[in-house]
């Protein structure tokens, strides 16, 4: 590969938490292997049962994972942005048991399976990472197991909405299907719960673009299921 | 496993340790007429292992009792001891602010209790409590870290269990979110039987409501429709399945995709 695309590379991957905290010498081995991929908005990464060819690191886009049920439909479980990887199954083995969407358009760096295994089982800082990557990803569905049987919908819209801006902006755009998908509603029923946070000002919501307009408000109404994973996931690099 | 646990005996709680490798000489790996002592254990991971690295683990797997609602962890704090459970059956449960809880996963036979030691992280943000009583291998967190970094066949077990770990947690997070208490009701009940063995459960009303995550009353109708219908026994808080396929029936397919992935495994 030549310097500048190795230079270029090392630019974008350092947007990716995992990958910035990686060892100079780890990064240089792993860097011919990562490929820097466009990705668009409703792409699908990977499927349950797919054997996994590739891995997603992002560094600007945003990944949805999606549990589905037998009659097609399914729900949202977690979000993978630039602290995290799509694609666990890659090191942890096995098939992959969700469906992988891009939610927030953007770049990201891809590697094939076999090769971040491979890595991984060098037993070095990659390793521990990803392992405690792992971890902050159990949190981060566990806790969507207790707010989807516990908190009201409006706290729980909340939670998503400020997880996703954590890894991307502000103001951001997601499709009906994605924010049905995330409160396990009818998409007719999203724009309902979306004017209820509107009315109490802490966003601006049309047609699918949302600004968070009162942050602080926000997260004080979203449910503790906000900050618990919120720690935990800026937590798990130490 | 009967010659094993012949001459150890089972740890109450509480009861002081003895030094690893002090249960070596009381088990040895046997063959029994072809067949490898180590297939004949009842919990799954291990059952799976090769024999040289079962071997190796052997000496450091403590049999031990688990009483019902014991806390295998105090919340907040670092955790020591993995479990495999053999019979006993284990919940993750999740506390909110206000006390309520609900339950993240159970564990039984088919997995292990430590992941999140493998994983790097030391004080777990939920309760692990005993649902069942039961038997279950004990080992210490740094014999199990040890034999994980060796990279071998053990890491790859554990690997692939974190896998389905995370597709059980995800499966309930659907659950809750799309599933009727009846049906979770339902699936639940299947997936302690499966875990625990027949016979009857000890399971209390309030128990149930905080596992599920719902409200006690809405339990409490859901239970009495399933004794009017003659699918379940539920007298004084103990349960008894009396009509496992109109059970299953009853049940949401989260019992018939999870139970898949048990067997797979």
């Amino acid at each position: 590969m030549s310097q500048t695309l190795i230079e270029n590379s090392t630019l974008a991957a350092n947007e990716n938490r995992i990958l910035a905290a990686l060892s100079l010498q780890e990064f240089e081995r792993l860097a011919p292997h990562l490929e820097p991929v466009s990705l668009s908005l409703s792409q699908v990464l990977f499927m349950p049962e797919d054997q996994l060819q590739y891995a997603y690191l992002p560094t600007n886009s945003i990944i949805s994972l999606l549990t589905d049920l037998e009659d097609g439909s399914g729900m949202e479980v977690g979000l993978v942005g630039k602290e995290g990887i799509a694609g666990v199954s890659a090191f942890l083995g096995g098939r992959e048991t969700k469906v992988a969407t891009v939610q927030g358009e953007g770049e990201a760096l891809r590697i094939r399976a076999e090769k971040l295994r491979e890595e991984f089982h060098r037993g070095e800082a990659l390793q521990t990472l990803l392992l405690r990557y792992t971890h902050a990803l159990m949190t981060q569905i566990s806790q969507s197991v207790v707010c989807n049987a516990r908190h009201p919908i409006e706290g729980r819209l909340a939670r998503w909405l400020l997880m996703y801006s954590d890894r991307s902006k502000d103001d951001f755009f997601l499709t009906h299907e994605f924010m049905a998908n995330m409160l396990g509603v009818r998409r007719a029923g999203v724009s309902t719960v979306a004017n209820k946070l509107q009315k109490m000002g802490f966003i601006r919501y049309h047609r699918g673009q949302v600004t968070i307009l009162d942050r602080k408000g926000l997260e004080d109404f979203a449910c503790e299921c906000y900050p618990k994973v919120k720690e935990r996931y800026d937590g798990f690099l130490l | 496993m009967q010659e094993a646990h012949n001459s150890s005996r089972a740890a109450s709680p509480g009861e002081q340790l003895k030094e690893p490798g002090a249960f070596a000489s009381q088990r040895e790996v046997k063959t029994f007429g072809g067949l490898s002592l180590k297939g004949l254990l009842a919990n799954k991971l291990l059952s799976a292992l090769p024999t040289a690295d079962f071997a190796r683990l052997l000496p450091h797997l403590e049999p031990v009792s688990l009483a019902a609602n014991q806390e295998l962890h105090k919340f907040g704090e670092a955790i020591k001891f993995s479990y495999f459970p053999e019979n006993a059956v284990i919940s993750h449960l999740h506390i909110l602010a206000d006390g309520a809880t609900t339950e993240i996963a159970i564990i039984g036979r088919e997995g292990m209790i430590g992941l999140s030691a493998i994983l790097g992280c030391h004080t777990p943000s939920y309760v692990t409590k005993v649902l069942v009583a039961g038997s279950a291998l004990r080992i210490r967190n740094e014999v199990l870290k040890q034999e994980f970094a060796r990279g071998g066949a053990f890491q790859r077990l554990l690997l692939k269990y974190a896998s389905a770990r995370i597709t059980q947690i995800s499966q309930k997070a659907i659950c809750n979110g799309r599933h009727k208490v009846d049906e979770r009701f339902c699936a639940w009940l299947l997936m302690i039987q499966d875990r625990a063995g027949d016979g009857q459960l000890s399971l209390t009303q309030e128990q149930i409501s905080r596992h599920l995550g719902a409200r006690r009353a809405g339990v409490t109708v859901v239970a009495a429709a399933l004794r009017d219908k003659g699918i379940i026994s539920y007298r004084r808080g103990l349960i008894r399945i009396l009509d496992r396929q109109a059970l299953e029936v009853a049940a949401c397919e989260c019992y018939r995709t999870l139970h898949s992935l048990l067997i797979q495994q």
